[in-house]
């Protein structure tokens, strides 16, 4: 699980740096709960956009995103979430 | 008397908890003799200490740090009134700098009391035949939970008593059942749990069905009176398999716990020093405190003399100072005040203790809610509660003290748990969150259940006061709270940041 978190974090800042948001984070599915794994960045205290990436894995933005952005940003996030659950990282 | 079956479960269960306890890595973190010792040190404060203290527990509230437990035990030793004045107005002020002028409402609901233990303050343990135990079955609790969501109420705690027809998996199965029942614009939205200590295996299963808060309170800290409590073969006799029930949880990776004491059963000073020096220990081991601490008074139970004939009973002042110390004492935590209190203590507790959390309508039978029309019924309860004002009568008395009432349950559900929401509450920044979302779950509640007095100072007082605030505060969250407030008007439910 520590490894996990460690790749979690570090692919949140990443993702952070590369798009210029300004808070990322990683959460297990739990039901209702999204239990916090790891994350970068500051909290902006606003609604965070909640990108589901596997049936366990979630990702919460804070920040603008474009369009393109987006889409850019779920391009890479989604096979990156299919390595995670294949236990590849 | 037990059956053979439930004295075989726990003979079975018995043996593996003594087995725990004898590889338990962790130490024993309460040592009676030094807290006496560190109470008489501190009998007679110096004013210039304790007014030391209270700024100490002020600058706190911006870093998360916790007061020592000298500063604790010179608190509770504190007789001069006019620092005990100063003592609760920091109380107050601390609190409404972490969380702001909100109070979270939650309801208690009691699934099983049939449980094995034989404690000596508990109108459910199992040699009192004076009260009717009884389990929920799924089609009971179905019922108790579209009463609960029919008052409004989107968060419980779930209590379980322990016993074989109550174990890791029930519980499991009735959890899953509550999240999935629908009752119009009505869901229960947040579980915690409190129930008895389980093994790392358990906790992982009950995390599994996405819970919010596992408590375990310790009952007591005092090893003497533990062991006087609670006798040496039943589950709940081992001290410190209780006492590092949390520690449990967390190793499992339930990151949100609480922790709490029945006060009543030994001296309330040494008390809160127990609950300090868990709450040290939980952040030495895991970097994550309690997620509230809650203390229960000993309350008059059905055949249970000791309820009424402890010695050490906690008059109203003593309590008031205690709660008071306990938000100084750990200024980022939940405090928990229930309807075991009287209503006028519990009105001047919100103001003298930095309370943040409480029940209303609260019934304590197991399937209490569904005969909520009767009165409360002594032979089946635990305890009696003194707070039986309905749920809209509490929001509106804490609408007309200007509190803001709020269903929040958006935190565990937006992935601000353990590591996530620590930082948040340590920096008293968790109020950013907090007042938005208090506002939007207040709207749901005018929108779908309050009487007309209490809409019409929810809507004409309430809401523009707390969003007035939001605007001066954070901008950017007033906006969104402002749209979202919108859908919510438009029969849009569950919006929150």
């Amino acid at each position: 699980m520590q490894k996990l978190k460690q790749i979690l974090a570090q692919k949140a800042k990443e993702l952070c740096l590369k798009y210029k948001l300004e808070k990322v984070y990683f959460t297990q599915i739990l039901g209702k709960r999204s239990h916090f794994l790891a994350g970068y960045g500051q909290e902006s205290f606003v609604r965070p956009k909640k990108i589901t990436l596997s049936d366990q894995l979630a990702v919460f933005i804070e920040g603008e995103l474009t369009p393109a952005q987006n889409t850019s940003l779920k391009q890479e996030l989604i096979p990156f979430a299919q390595k995670i659950k294949e236990g590849l990282l | 008397m037990l059956t053979k079956e439930e004295q075989l479960w726990r003979k079975q269960r018995l043996e593996q908890i003594k087995k725990w306890e004898q590889h338990c890595p962790w130490e024993d973190f309460i040592d009676d003799e030094k807290i006496l010792h560190l109470l008489e040190a501190k009998k007679q404060p110096d004013k210039k200490e304790v007014l030391a203290i209270i700024e100490k527990a002020k600058e706190n509230a911006s870093t998360g740090a916790m007061l020592s437990p000298e500063d604790v035990a010179t608190l509770a030793n504190t007789t001069d009134p006019e620092l005990w004045e100063a003592i609760f107005e920091t109380a107050y002020w601390i609190k409404n700098k972490v969380y702001g002028n909100r109070i979270v409402l939650f309801s208690p609901l009691y699934i099983s009391s049939p449980c094995v233990n034989n404690c000596a303050y508990c109108g459910f343990r199992q040699s009192n035949e004076a009260v009717i135990t009884k389990t929920l079955s799924m089609e009971e609790l179905e019922e108790e939970i579209k009463v609960l969501t029919d008052m409004g109420q989107k968060r419980l705690i779930v209590v379980y008593g322990e016993h074989p027809q109550s174990d890791c998996k029930f519980m499991c199965k009735s959890i899953e059942k509550i999240y999935s029942i629908k009752n119009g614009k009505g869901e229960i939205r947040r579980v915690n749990v409190n129930a008895a200590p389980l093994f790392v295996d358990e906790y992982k299963e009950i995390k599994n069905v996405g819970i919010g808060t596992y408590q375990v309170f310790q009952e007591t800290y005092h090893h003497p009176t533990y062991k006087k409590m609670h006798p040496a073969n039943t589950l709940k006799g081992q001290y410190k398999w209780r006492q590092f029930a949390l520690h449990r949880a967390l190793e499992a990776g339930i990151d949100d716990v609480a922790i709490g004491v029945l006060f009543g059963l030994y001296d309330w000073r040494f008390e809160l020093l127990g609950l300090l020096y868990h709450a040290l220990s939980l952040e030495k081991e895991f970097g994550v405190g309690p997620h509230t601490i809650s203390y229960p008074r000993l309350e008059q139970a059905v055949n249970t003399p000791l309820t009424v004939n402890s010695p050490y009973l906690v008059s109203d002042e003593d309590f008031k100072k205690l709660v008071a110390i306990i938000r100084l004492m750990c200024p980022y935590t939940g405090s928990i005040l229930t309807a075991r209190e009287a209503p006028a203590l519990r009105d001047e507790l919100i103001k003298k203790g930095g309370v943040s959390q409480m029940d209303a309508g609260t019934r304590i039978a197991v399937g209490g809610y569904t005969e909520m029309q009767k009165k409360h019924i002594p032979d089946k309860q635990q305890f009696m509660i003194q707070d039986t004002r309905s749920l809209d009568e509490f929001i509106y008395d804490l609408c007309k003290q200007g509190y803001l009432p709020s269903f929040c349950t958006a935190c565990y559900r937006e992935g601000r748990t353990g590591d996530n929401f620590m930082p948040l509450a340590k920096h008293a920044t968790v109020k950013n969150f907090c007042i938005g979302n208090g506002i939007l779950t207040f709207k749901e509640y005018l929108l779908d259940y309050a009487s007309p007095k209490v809409k019409e100072i929810g809507e004409k007082q309430v809401i523009p006061n707390y969003l007035k605030w939001l605007e001066t505060n954070i901008p950017k969250a007033a906006k969104q709270v402002k749209l979202l407030l919108q859908m919510e008007e438009q029969g849009k439910r569950d919006q929150h940041l």
